[in-house]
């Protein structure tokens, strides 16, 4: 992940979270939850952009199945010499919407199928992101000293390293990699920014009094960092996640650039661009729609990220006296 | 306080630029967000004299500490702010920021509530001081200038000024924080100074350190005081006047003694009997107002505390009920149209139609001393929620 | 302060220790740099084999190897104290330190310039959007940057090679340079700071582009912390006190929505020494970003574990000059 992205996960993630009424304790008002999710159904940009997402996964699954044209099939039809009729045809011709590239392939098909590859390398880099970087940074965070101290050193030896670098000389060692491994390898090297920030809500969630009424009314540790601490650390963890996927996007470009990743027959969008490159000049419709595709998709995660920070935003709970 | 002339009386009705009037506050209103939004202030009006301490009193969201950003021109920009106020006759409401800021810190100065947030936590406490005292006194020298923060932190109390003045912020307690504070606002000696909840973020063993400093500065500099608070205590050994407020409108305003002793608006009166008595000798519960503030946004019909009053008629559901004398005293007013009932009792004879409402159980006798005193239930459909304030 | 220092010393050299030997593990037991070897065709002798083995160090155990280029590296072979940097020899029997000396050079080149403009851009940018919040200003530059993070690193040097191409085919002559740091030919720099304007031009795409979207992200975290500091109590005291909005924002916030931006700065920059390596391809600079992707083609240890070493050693620098330099901005951090 380059430095920029991180960057902006230190911005979204530096208005802290406010939780309040812990359901065990009673009280009526809303659950911060369910308050930020009414204030995020309200804003116009981050629903445009759930809406505009959530609209091009939906088409990058179901479409292919009444498409034409498949993303692995080569356009069959010749002319009399005998040579393909479809080879880097513009866009709009040959009932090609978007065009096609040198081999045959319609642009459209192996876009959508890049899509859903790029879709599930995410969905799988972002959970397991989550899975560790929450588990790591709420043991390092509650239970603190030793833990900690060993935990936070594992991370820093990690990120020692520019991540890029570390993905890189990892998935070196397995050429062609499929989704399903690029995501595993997004998701093991990327958990450390959010252990870090987990931990930090965790060691500022821990000294608060729910916490102390809490054990004394015998509630276990286990129960305590499930039921209480994690739903208060619920908005860090969404917005990193959102920001997360958006990184790693971008993430998977780079690496698949560089050669590493998916491979050819099949696509993903990273290497629909990377092929692209070479072709700027003369077929530009191959580097420019799959790249402002890229561009649309991460710019949409993260105006939604933007939104879940400023849904949960404690100033709009604020009254002035 | 002495009980009013006439002629007094009449002088004061007028409210023109009598010499001793510093700040006039009239009919203040501020809104947020437009007509649906918050009505944070709704009319407010008071005087403050020189050398005379006006205590305002009021829950959280009764609109007091708002008030008082609005005289100070320190409101967001999203404010709309209605009404005048006047220091010695000049308008201050709607003034530019640069006819504001030479009034800031010179005539009218802030102390604000929490100390560990006032401060700029990069510079040294000094030159915060020294700050206030540049932009007003350009012709001062740097060592003068030094001289004077020296000074200044002694009055209020802190040891080692000469040291303490090249100190942080983070280096200082809270309560001494706050005494930075008030040593910044009586710098320019000014004629008026607003102390916002000075003490409420602070220990309490810490606010009488604080009240302290407040009352050097006060001395120090001859500076008529605002005291805005939620705790009666502190008004009571600091005020001349008492200001109750309750959602953003004036509701009692008179001399100490007349509200203290003689309440005329049952809020008052409940807020005076929710506070635990010294002087008697069996245990006696606590009394408190049921219910919580109105939301400023979604007021009850007629007299916005009609739904807590355990004195509420069907005509207090009609209309906001004005400011009227006490009496026929022009110094002591109240905002109740009942009020004349609560004549002749003292505040704990009032306070006992408070107790009736609260629909407890029978006090087991082991606490009460002697036999279980039963209390008359009162048949309504009000919840006893024990809620406090908001924060 | 000191002990603080010295404990964060301490701690970053553990942390590069535990790094170095991680990532030589991983090389030299997943590695084999014989390969190319191994696969000519007529396949070479027994003999010749077990000899390029004993040039590669293959015939010691792996930690022995570890031990000898950690000490080699330390200058711990006989001519201790000196800091000898040996990084040992590539498959081509070429000094790793040489090599690396060379393209760390280079890629300094491309990141200073660009480190420059984004630091411009990130405070410019970022204090007036958060001053001027939701106006016109900050609308613009909000989707500017939004756009900038969201675009992957090498389209966007790729689209702005085309913009180059496209001005310089208007315009009738090489105004932009798209590819290498010089012209063909053209005698290398004598040294760090002699740049003539030939390299001059050919650096303008390449700082651009990798300034832009360093700043993107710099320019949303300044704005937040502006807004953040914009909002505090003190700012509403130093109001009070009569002191005019400007200098208020100017004296009081400023130097406080600084504060956080600063570090964030460091620890990027100490990344971009290793990180800038997508860059460097599209752009053809023959920096350490190139070396890394020919070391792991290559399948060379050393190489790789020198690359992360110094990578590493950038990174870790530069986050202790982060703490530090909060320690001197920060009297809370300094004197605590």
């Amino acid at each position: 992940m380059t430095s920029q992205q991180d960057s902006t996960l230190q911005t979204a993630l530096s208005t802290p979270s406010s939780g309040e009424q812990p359901g065990e304790f009673g009280g009526a008002s809303e659950s911060q939850g369910k308050q930020a999710f009414k204030r995020f159904v309200r804003s116009p940009i981050p629903m445009a952009a759930t809406i505009f997402f959530v609209l091009v996964v939906l088409t990058a699954f179901i479409a292919p199945y009444f498409y034409r044209w498949k993303f692995n099939r080569i356009d069959p039809r010749k002319d009399k010499h005998g040579h393909y009729i479809a080879l880097s045809l513009h866009p709009g011709q040959k009932g090609h919407p978007l065009g096609t590239d040198g081999t045959g392939f319609d642009l459209l098909a192996r876009m959508m199928r890049g899509t859903q590859r790029d879709v599930i390398i995410v969905l799988l880099a972002t959970a397991i992101a989550l899975l560790i970087g929450i588990t790591i940074g709420a043991l390092a965070g509650y239970f603190g000293t030793f833990v900690d101290n060993l935990l936070m050193r594992l991370v820093d030896v990690m990120l020692c390293v520019p991540v890029l670098v570390i993905l890189i000389i990892v998935a070196s060692n397995y050429p062609g990699l499929s989704a399903i491994g690029l995501g595993l390898l997004l998701g093991l090297f990327g958990w450390m920014g959010l252990s870090r920030l987990v931990r930090a809500q965790f060691l500022a969630l821990k000294e608060r009094e729910f916490v102390e009424a809490a054990h004394a009314m015998g509630a276990s540790n286990f129960r305590i960092i499930f039921r209480h601490l994690i739903p208060n650390a619920l908005s860090t963890i969404l917005v990193f996640s959102t920001l997360f996927a958006a990184v790693s996007i971008i993430a998977e470009t780079s690496l698949t650039y560089l050669g590493y990743g998916v491979h050819p027959p099949d696509t993903s969008l990273g290497l629909l661009i990377s092929q692209g490159v070479d072709a700027a000049t003369t077929r530009p419709w191959l580097f420019y729609y799959p790249g402002i595709l890229i561009l649309l998709l991460v710019l949409a995660v993260n105006l939604i990220g933007e939104g879940i920070r400023n849904a949960f935003d404690p100033r709009h709970n604020r009254v002035r006296d | 306080m002495p009980d009013s002339q006439p002629s007094f009386d009449v002088q004061t009705q007028t409210r023109e630029a009598d010499d001793d009037v510093l700040l006039s506050v009239d009919d203040l209103t501020v809104t947020f967000g437009g007509e649906k939004g918050v009505h944070a202030v709704r009319g407010v009006s008071y005087v403050v004299r020189r050398h005379e301490t006006l205590g305002i009193v009021g829950e959280s969201g009764s609109g007091k500490s708002v008030t008082s950003l609005a005289v100070m021109g320190l409101l967001p920009k999203t404010a709309r702010i209605r009404g005048s106020v006047k220091f010695r006759g000049k308008e201050l409401v709607g003034a530019k920021d640069k006819s504001m800021s030479a009034i800031r810190g010179k005539r009218i100065a802030m102390i604000f509530q929490d100390p560990m947030t006032s401060l700029d936590p990069v510079y040294k406490v000094g030159s915060q001081i020294v700050e206030t005292l540049k932009v007003h006194n350009p012709k001062m020298s740097r060592s003068q200038m030094r001289a004077r923060a020296i000074e200044l932190l002694e009055i209020v109390g802190i040891p080692n000024a000469g040291d303490r003045v090249d100190d942080y912020p983070h280096q200082f307690s809270g309560g001494m924080r706050q005494r930075v504070v008030i040593a910044i606002a009586m710098a320019n000696n000014p004629d008026v100074i607003i102390a916002d909840e000075p003490t409420t973020a602070l220990d309490v063993t810490v606010q009488a350190t604080v009240l302290e400093a407040i009352k050097a500065a006060q001395k120090e500099t001859g500076a008529a005081l605002v005291l805005i608070t939620h705790d009666l205590g502190v008004i009571a050994g600091m005020a001349d006047r008492v200001l109750v407020m309750y959602a953003g409108r004036a509701v009692e305003i008179g001399g100490i003694d007349d509200v203290f002793y003689q309440p005329r608006m049952p809020y008052t009166v409940g807020l005076l009997n929710s506070l635990p008595r010294m002087d008697t000798d069996e245990k006696t519960r606590l009394t408190p107002i049921v219910g919580a503030p109105p939301s400023l946004q979604n007021l009850p019909s007629g007299c916005p505390f009609h739904p807590r009053c355990p004195l509420a008629i069907e005509e207090c559901t009609k209309a906001e009920p004005p400011l009227v004398e006490v009496d026929g005293r022009m110094l002591h007013r109240a905002a109740c149209i009942r009020s004349d009932e609560l004549r002749g009792q003292d505040r704990y004879e009032a306070g006992q139609v408070f107790e009736a409402t609260s629909s407890d159980e029978v006090l087991p006798a082991d606490i009460v001393g002697g036999e279980a005193q039963p209390r008359e239930a009162v048949a309504d459909s009000r919840t006893t929620q024990q809620d406090g304030t908001e924060s | 302060m000191l002990i603080y220092t010295v404990r964060r010393l301490v701690s970053s050299v553990l942390v590069l220790l535990v790094a170095s030997f991680i990532v030589f593990m991983f090389a030299a037991a997943s590695y084999d740099p014989l390969k190319p070897l191994r696969s000519r065709n007529p396949p070479p002798t027994p003999q010749s084999l077990k000899l390029a083995a004993h040039q590669a160090h293959l015939d010691q155990p792996v930690l022995t190897r570890y031990w000898n280029w950690l000490r080699h590296m330390i200058g711990w072979d006989g001519s201790f104290p000196f800091l000898k940097l040996n990084f040992g020899n590539d498959v081509h029997n070429a000094s790793v330190s040489h090599n690396l000396g060379i393209r760390l050079e280079v890629t300094t080149r491309m990141i200073v310039g660009a480190i420059i403009l984004a630091v411009i851009l990130a405070v410019v940018l970022g204090v007036i959007s958060g001053v001027r919040k939701d106006k016109a200003f900050d609308a613009i530059a909000t989707i500017v940057t939004f756009v900038l993070l969201a675009l992957p690193t090498f389209w966007f040097a790729a689209v702005l090679k085309q913009f180059a191409i496209n001005i310089n085919q208007h315009a009738g002559s090489l105004v932009f340079f798209t590819a290498g740091t010089q012209s063909f030919g053209a005698p290398p720099p004598t040294s760090f700071f002699a740049i003539n304007s030939d390299q001059l031009q050919h650096m303008i795409l390449p700082t651009v582009s990798l300034g832009l979207l360093t700043a993107s992200g710099w320019i949303r975290y300044q704005r937040a912390s502006v807004i953040d500091v914009l909002d505090s109590d003190y700012m509403r005291l130093a109001r009070a006190k009569g002191v005019r909005n400007r200098t208020v924002i100017r004296r009081h916030g400023l130097r406080n929505a600084l504060i956080p931006l600063v570090t964030v700065m460091a620890i990027d920059i100490g990344a971009l020494f290793g990180g800038a390596i997508i860059t460097e391809q599209v752009y053809d600079w023959h920096g350490m970003g190139e070396y890394l992707n020919t070391a792991i083609f290559n399948e060379d240890t050393y190489a790789v574990a020198g690359w992360v070493m110094v990578s590493a050693v950038f990174v870790v620098v530069f986050n202790l000059l982060a703490d530090l330099f909060y320690a001197v901005l920060d009297p809370r951090i300094r004197l605590s």
